[in-house]
């Protein structure tokens, strides 16, 4: 069986001010049909440029993505992604941002109520449906964000370090509703590819955690994360899951270093 | 998973208290108000001669003898201020958007504008009385060009500073162009065009007053023009007035209509 997502060769630059910077050097990745897969790395190592690539925002210079068997040349609702920054539009209300994809892919009105509903309520919206996100607070603001991502219902949701700008008891709860979410909403094979600088949060939601070198990033290492779903907050302690974390800051240690 | 809603719009402060009519804030400004009146009152017709700075009474009576003619021009001066500022603010809206959009349009416009833009508009106003008369033609383009200026130069700007991640996240949910433009880009600029709009506003005014006085035989600016020549000034000062009057009302107008199309933005107060 070959992989859902497959990343063949990726290279990117970009013409900098001075010079040309090599982001991604000869990426090869290759993430199964609904595999959770965490990617890790030093600061700058193209880790976000790579999921861009795969969303289709960033073409590469060369090498090639492919998901489900169709080359990536332009975004598409099937590739929703959560950015780090707040990509909620201020003005929208919650329900049509949540509705926002379902709009572009001219899904039936009635069908667009019942998802965006759905989606309120399952991630704990239910009484902001006509707010705008100037009332909500930060951790509300992503809710909104990841509902949009799941409203078109796409077979690849990729996140871009989605929780990086929020506080450590806000960020843990999102995560937790993550792991609730990609189990309520397991009707459809889900690919995630996750990017993050957080080795918990990575070792915590994937199935795999693929660690990356520094600039010019390319894929050091993919390990398995032997834990079953769903998972509870307390594995966190567990001797495994510290065993696990230690062993991924010693590659990235390294890799700072050198 | 509820959790609590921040209040980072809301004044405690402003909550607990009852909802009045004026609060002490807009009673200090009529104050204000008020002292000029008075402080206008009793300086007048005393220190100051009346030629040069007419009373209050004498400002009163001026609009009681005028009454028909000041109606008449004041609606010559509002049609060419509103009239001019839509017809400009409109063009350099759908300008700006069509510059952004391509870049060959661009290329195109984008001379004609630098062209435009450091010139004084009422620098042109004897070329415009040579080419249109003194009738209100000639005031509508002077004025709609003042409006078409600032306006395009705003939209253009913008269109630039609009966040790049809510274009990216448009793109990944499956818009096109035409709908980010639609969707994203035209409520993302709608908060500095109002800004915009406002200081087309002014400039409209002024602009349209500067071509009364130079050639015109309707409208606030020439009545100024002729109280000037016969020394009237207490006409010259109900001009001013209304002028300043109706400024201000259009302002705030924009203002209203602004906040509510930017309901959704977050305010600093």
């Amino acid at each position: 069986m070959s992989a859902y997502i497959q990343i063949q060769d990726v290279r990117k630059s970009f013409e900098g001010t001075a010079r040309q910077i090599e982001a991604l050097r000869d990426v090869n990745l290759e993430v199964q049909a609904g595999e959770f897969m965490c990617l890790v790395g030093p600061s700058g190592c193209g880790k976000s440029t790579l999921v861009f690539i795969v969303a289709g925002l960033v073409s590469p210079s060369g090498g090639a993505v492919q998901v489900g068997g169709a080359p990536v040349h332009e975004p598409d609702p099937d590739r929703t992604v959560v950015f780090q920054g707040d990509a909620v539009f201020p003005w929208m209300t919650v329900a049509q941002n949540i509705g926002y994809g379902l709009q572009q892919t001219k899904t039936p009105k009635k069908e667009q109520d019942e998802i965006v509903n759905h989606l309120i309520d399952l991630v704990g919206l239910s009484g902001f449906r006509d707010a705008y996100p100037k009332e909500l607070s930060g951790g509300m603001k992503k809710r909104v964000d990841l509902a949009r991502a799941y409203a078109t219902n796409p077979t690849v949701l990729l996140m871009d370090e989605p929780f990086g700008a929020l506080d450590a008891i806000t960020k843990e709860k999102m995560q937790e509703d993550l792991m609730r979410l990609s189990v309520a909403e397991a009707d459809r094979q889900r690919t995630v590819l996750f990017v993050t600088h957080d080795l918990e949060e990575a070792i915590f939601l994937a199935d795999r955690v693929a660690v990356m070198t520094a600039r010019p990033g390319t894929i050091q290492v993919v390990l398995d994360i032997p834990f079953s779903r769903p998972r509870e907050a307390s594995i966190k302690l567990s001797n495994e899951f510290q065993a696990l974390r230690g062993h991924i800051r010693e590659l990235l240690v390294e890799e700072e270093a050198s | 998973m509820a959790e609590s809603q921040t209040n980072n719009e809301q004044d405690p402060k402003q909550l607990s208290k009852p909802k009045r009519i004026l609060t002490a804030e807009a009673k200090l400004s009529i104050l204000t108000v008020l002292t000029a009146v008075v402080i206008w009152y009793f300086f007048t017709d005393s220190f100051i001669p009346k030629l040069f700075f007419p009373s209050p009474m004498d400002t009163v009576q001026v609009v009681g003898r005028m009454e028909g003619v000041l109606v008449e021009y004041f609606i010559a001066t509002m049609y060419r201020v509103v009239v001019g500022m839509l017809a400009g603010a409109i063009l350099g809206v759908l300008c700006g958007i069509a510059m952004s959009w391509n870049k060959w349009i661009n290329s195109i416009l984008d001379p004609v504008i630098e062209a435009l833009r450091p010139i004084p508009p009422v620098a042109l106003i004897p070329f415009f009385i040579l080419w249109f008369g003194i009738g209100d033609t000639g005031k509508l383009i002077l004025t709609a060009l003042g409006g078409f200026t600032v306006m395009v130069v705003t939209t253009l700007e913008a269109i630039k500073h609009v966040s790049p991640i809510y274009i990216m996240a448009a793109r990944t949910l499956g818009a096109n162009r035409l709908t980010i433009y639609r969707t994203v880009i035209l409520p993302a600029i709608t908060p500095p065009l109002i800004g915009g709009m406002r200081v087309t506003v002014a400039l409209s005014f002024a602009l349209v007053i500067a071509a009364e006085f130079m050639g015109a035989q309707s409208g606030l600016g020439y009545m100024i023009m002729l109280a000037r020549r016969t020394l009237q000034t207490d006409a010259i000062l109900v001009g001013v007035i209304i002028i300043g009057i109706t400024s201000w009302i259009v302002d705030r107008m924009v203002r209203v209509i602004g906040n509510y199309l930017t309901r959704w933005a977050p305010r600093s107060e």
